[in-house]
């Protein structure tokens, strides 16, 4: 038994250790100068200390701006996602209806034109349309990537779900939709958290929808300002990684909060009612 | 009065026409739109010329596709094989682990959430020939007399592109497999411990089968997204040294942006598409089979 | 749960509140919409952004800029060109015009061609291959980025070597360096898919008369001795005196700048970029950097100009006129003159009067004018036409002196698959 435990920490730590040294180098490099960035001074630890490039961030780029843009469109994208795959999954696990094995099937079709030769076609449909230069463009590009694995990821996690469960609550006088939500749901919570993490974090790395399809630059989202930062012959590299940083936390602090109470919070009242 | 099984019927329709209307309206004109130009001359801004299956025999004859395919297929392959066992192991780590669990799964998170252009740009600086922390600490430990050639050689450039994809992605894995785990009922293990039965027995017997569809959908999901990696390879060797590290994302973006022929660029991604039309087919009646 | 739900409910509710008006399309009437590059001087940009919006105002029109990337330029373009949503100003490249203007997307800026020469003097001769086709011209020069040869001074007079002119010298200079021990491979001449390698292949082949059409445009392939010599010179640093990494093959664009000034190598074409990076970060090998015109071959000094800023008025607006009058506006003494002189050097202007300013008139700034001056366009001794163009940016060049340093093919196999390569693509794309 500790021989296990012991192997258990051992691995954490060792992956712990392979995530670290380039998160150091990201995080040490934000607080350098271009200077000592340059110069390769000072390799492990910044002197002088400085915050010039995270000021830099808000006062002479738009960074704020971008934030704002990708959690909109992450958001809205990840709900939308979430919403429409949960219905998908739960009728292709729990209820029957012809044609079901093969729609299952064509779900995943989306996956075989790779997104880097699909944004022209998109693009038009959009300007057919006549809807473009907003980020509902993208809340809308973006589950067409997502609904597929969405939907099987949760038909994964509906199918361990004991049916009699459910059959409970329907001989109780529930219906579908409330066996759904009641049952079903919490039970998949952490499935349900597992795809919206997927959903946000691809939503919010996406660069090249939202490079095409938004022309305002007041619209423009994290990876396309990012990739400003990297101008051909130069990369200003304490802004870059400053912005990395930032850009990240908060998805991290997101993800810990819900996990800790979406997933133990829902699944401890399913299990007791 | 609607019996219970039209009810459900109808229910099922009326649950997946979401899924269905959004994909239909979003992506089967792009679909087909792509297998169409797949089969012309196309440059771009000039109107479609139908050719039929001309791109494909030139992209067949041509040994630089080979050695495209070649690579995409070595690339995504270690990638995947090597996200899948760190994966598997941070999940079942994390799995039992208590203490600073939250905290230890964010952390882990980490390289999945950093702007993928970041994670890119740091490995291409980590593993610069000079000026690059892995050289200067191998040198600085003795391991080496010079700088390791890791961009350069080409082998090694490709070793370089599938760690960063590695460290990049193995999270998705980590997080997906953790959460199955959490799935898998307490009392089939202790009915297993009952019986006397060892760890690797427990995992290959228990584990492994009960999250199997997890597993099939992730890695699936994992090796489409990785074939079609882009961002890794262009930014840390364009392709380079010479084609060895050239796939199918950066050959696409060569034909269809650079030079501007989007006919042979798209013919180039179908060429993909049988291997990847193989690998859904396969998962999902594996995992249709399973069911039943 | 349903205190979650609820707190869930209330984050949802105000992004959306804030999200009503991302989520509105912009409305575009009577807006003029301007493309640019984003440069690594943000200075600069300001200035012409400045200028830019100051003749928008005096014409009385709105005008929205958008910014792009180097390496994100064609992405978009292509996008827009196929989406017939080019804007009404765009900033294209050195083959830009040359694609745009034989779809027949591009209007004649002739006419203003003609009001900038009244300010600024006659575009030179050597920058019109680029932008004038038939008679006309389809778009206005705005500036260049010359490539010339970085060298560092220090090292040059620990080994008793005189500043190369030939590549020959370059390489014999090179190997000296490495020879004693001072680096390991000074010859940073990257053959890559950037600027900082099909730029200089360029020059390399034309200074040894292996240019691959005629002065009409028209092909006839890398004659097959000057070709082999010219892929000789460009291979020898990597597979013979080993005075070059295998690694510079995968450098992107900014990677030779930062090797240069962390004292890595000797040798690198550049951009003037790295004089600009040096003295904004009071580099200490300011002092030790130094610049020469790109060097010389058996068949003279052929210098390619790759790198050309061009402004360009799409058909797809409803706003020609005004969009040319704007573009008109910027380019006027006033306006250019500003945005030159507070480039730090960067932006080479291709009209003669700005050309002759003294602000030009330092050592490293005559270097750069006379690059300039001498540099021919992609698709010498001919036009640059959409061929040429091709040929560029599918990397013929580089991949032919890749296949003989990595994949160790022979020198004329290489150089017969580039000119089967080559002639390929002449016999597909139109050469007007």
């Amino acid at each position: 038994m500790r021989q296990a435990t012991l192997a258990r920490y051992l691995v954490l730590a060792l992956i712990l250790a392979i995530v670290f040294v380039p998160m150091y180098w990201i995080v040490v490099t934000s607080f350098k100068t271009g200077r000592q960035i340059l110069l390769s001074e000072n390799v492990y630890v910044p002197r002088p200390f400085t915050i010039s490039n995270y000021v830099y961030l808000f006062e002479e780029s738009r960074f704020a701006l971008w934030i704002r843009n990708s959690a909109i469109t992450a958001t809205a994208s990840t709900l939308l996602s979430l919403a429409i795959g949960t219905l998908g999954a739960y009728a292709l696990t729990r209820l029957r209806f012809p044609g079901r094995r093969t729609f299952g099937g064509l779900v995943l079709v989306t996956y075989l034109v790779p997104p880097g030769l699909m944004f022209i076609p998109l693009y038009q449909t959009f300007i057919r349309m006549g809807y473009t230069d907003s980020l509902g463009t993208l809340i809308l590009a973006y589950p067409t990537f997502l609904v597929p694995f969405v939907t099987w990821l949760l038909m994964g996690f509906f199918r361990s779900i004991p049916r009699e469960l459910e059959e409970a609550a329907l001989v109780d006088g529930a219906t579908r939709v409330q066996a759904l939500f009641r049952v079903v749901l919490p039970l998949a919570a952490p499935g349900l958290l597992a795809a919206g993490l997927f959903c946000f974090t691809l939503s919010w790395n996406e660069f090249l929808y939202a490079l095409i399809f938004i022309a305002d630059d007041s619209l423009k989202t994290l990876p396309v300002g990012l990739s400003e930062f990297v101008v051909s012959d130069f990369a200003f590299w304490g802004q870059l990684m400053a912005a990395a940083t930032l850009a990240s936390l908060p998805v991290i602090v997101v993800y810990i909060y819900l996990h800790k109470y979406m997933v133990q919070g829902l699944t401890a009242g399913a299990v007791k009612g | 009065m609607l019996t219970d099984r039209h009810r459900e019927r109808l229910l099922g329709y009326a649950f997946i026409a979401p899924v269905a209307i959004f994909l239909l309206a979003l992506v089967a004109y792009p679909f087909l739109s792509a297998i169409y130009l797949s089969l012309t001359e196309k440059v771009v801004g000039y109107p479609a010329r139908f050719v039929g299956f001309r791109n494909y025999e030139t992209l067949f004859e041509s040994a630089r596709f080979r050695i495209v395919v070649r690579n995409s297929a070595v690339f995504t392959a270690a990638s995947i094989v090597v996200k899948l066992v760190i994966g598997m192991a941070m999940a079942l780590a994390l799995h039992k682990v208590v203490r600073g669990n939250q905290f230890i799964r964010g952390i882990l998170l980490l390289p999945w959430v950093i702007p993928t252009v970041v994670i890119a740009l740091t490995w291409k600086w980590l593993l610069d020939l000079f000026r690059g922390l892995v050289n200067v600490a191998l040198i600085d430990v003795g391991a080496v007399t010079r700088g390791v050639h890791w961009l350069g050689d080409p082998t090694l450039a490709m070793v370089s592109v599938v760690m960063a994809n590695v460290w990049r992605g193995f999270p998705f894995f980590g997080v997906s497999f953790l959460a199955a785990l959490q799935t898998v009922p307490q009392d089939l293990y202790d009915a297993a411990d009952v019986d006397g039965a060892g760890g690797w027995q427990k995992f290959w017997r228990i584990t492994l089968p009960s999250i199997k569809g997890v597993v099939a959908v992730v890695t699936l999901l994992s090796t489409i997204v990785t074939l079609n990696d882009f961002n890794i390879v262009f930014i840390m060797t364009r392709g380079g040294p010479g084609a060895a590290t050239h796939v199918f994302a950066t050959y696409g973006y060569e034909l269809g942006i650079m030079s501007q022929r989007w006919g042979l660029a798209m013919a180039s991604s179908m060429a993909s598409l049988p291997l990847v039309a193989l690998l859904i087919v396969g998962v999902v009646r594996y995992l249709h089979r399973e069911e039943d | 749960m349903t205190t979650f739900v609820k707190r869930l409910a209330i984050v949802v509710a105000l992004l959306v509140v804030s999200a009503a008006a991302a989520l509105i399309p912009a409305s575009a009437a009577g807006k003029l919409s301007l493309w640019r590059l984003k440069t690594y001087i943000p200075p600069a940009d300001k200035i012409l952004d400045a200028n830019a919006q100051e003749c928008a105002k005096k014409a009385g029109v709105e005008l929205a800029i958008q910014t792009y990337t180097f390496d994100d330029m064609w992405t978009k373009y292509t996008a827009a060109i196929e989406s017939r949503t080019l804007p009404d100003i765009a900033e294209l490249d050195a083959v830009g015009p040359a694609r745009l203007a034989n779809l027949g997307r591009l209007t004649d800026v002739s006419d203003v061609v003609g009001a900038v020469t009244k300010d600024l003097g006659p575009v030179l001769a050597n920058a019109e291959g680029a932008v004038k086709f038939g008679g006309k011209f389809f778009a206005v020069p705005h500036y260049a980025i010359p490539l010339v040869l970085f060298y560092r001074k220090d090292i040059l007079a620990k080994v008793g070597a005189e500043p190369p002119d030939t590549w020959e010298e370059i390489q014999q200079v090179s190997d000296k360096v490495k020879k004693a021990g001072i680096q390991d491979f000074p010859n940073g001449f990257p053959w890559n898919r950037t600027g900082d390698g099909y730029d200089p292949a360029m020059s390399l082949l034309w200074s040894y008369g292996a240019a691959w059409v005629d002065k009409s445009g028209k092909f006839v392939g890398i004659p097959k001795a000057q070709g082999l010599d010219a892929l000789k010179m460009a291979t020898r640093s990597y597979l013979v005196e080993k005075t070059s990494a295998f690694d510079y093959l995968s450098w992107s664009g900014s990677t030779n700048n930062e090797s240069f000034m962390a004292g890595k190598i000797t040798f690198t074409p550049n951009g003037p970029s790295i004089l600009f990076q040096e003295e904004s970060t009071q580099h200490p090998l300011q002092k030790d950097t130094a610049i020469k015109l790109m060097p010389k071959g058996p068949a003279g000094r052929n210098l390619a100009l790759t790198f050309v800023m061009n402004w360009a008025v799409p058909v797809d607006g409803k706003s020609q006129k005004e969009a040319k009058a704007l573009v008109a506006c910027v380019m006027s003494r006033e306006p250019f003159m500003k945005y030159m002189t507070g480039s730090f050097r960067q932006a080479v202007p291709l009209f003669a009067k700005p050309l002759d300013d003294g602000y030009w008139n330092t050592p490293t700034g005559r270097i750069i004018v006379d690059t300039v001056k001498q540099g021919h366009p992609v698709g010498w001794p001919g036009p640059t036409t959409p061929a040429a163009a091709e040929v560029i940016s599918s990397n013929v060049l580089t991949d032919m002196i890749t296949r003989v340093i990595v994949d160790k093919a022979a020198p004329d196999v290489a150089l017969d698959e580039a000119n089967k390569r080559i002639k390929e693509i002449y016999d597909r794309v139109p050469v007007k």
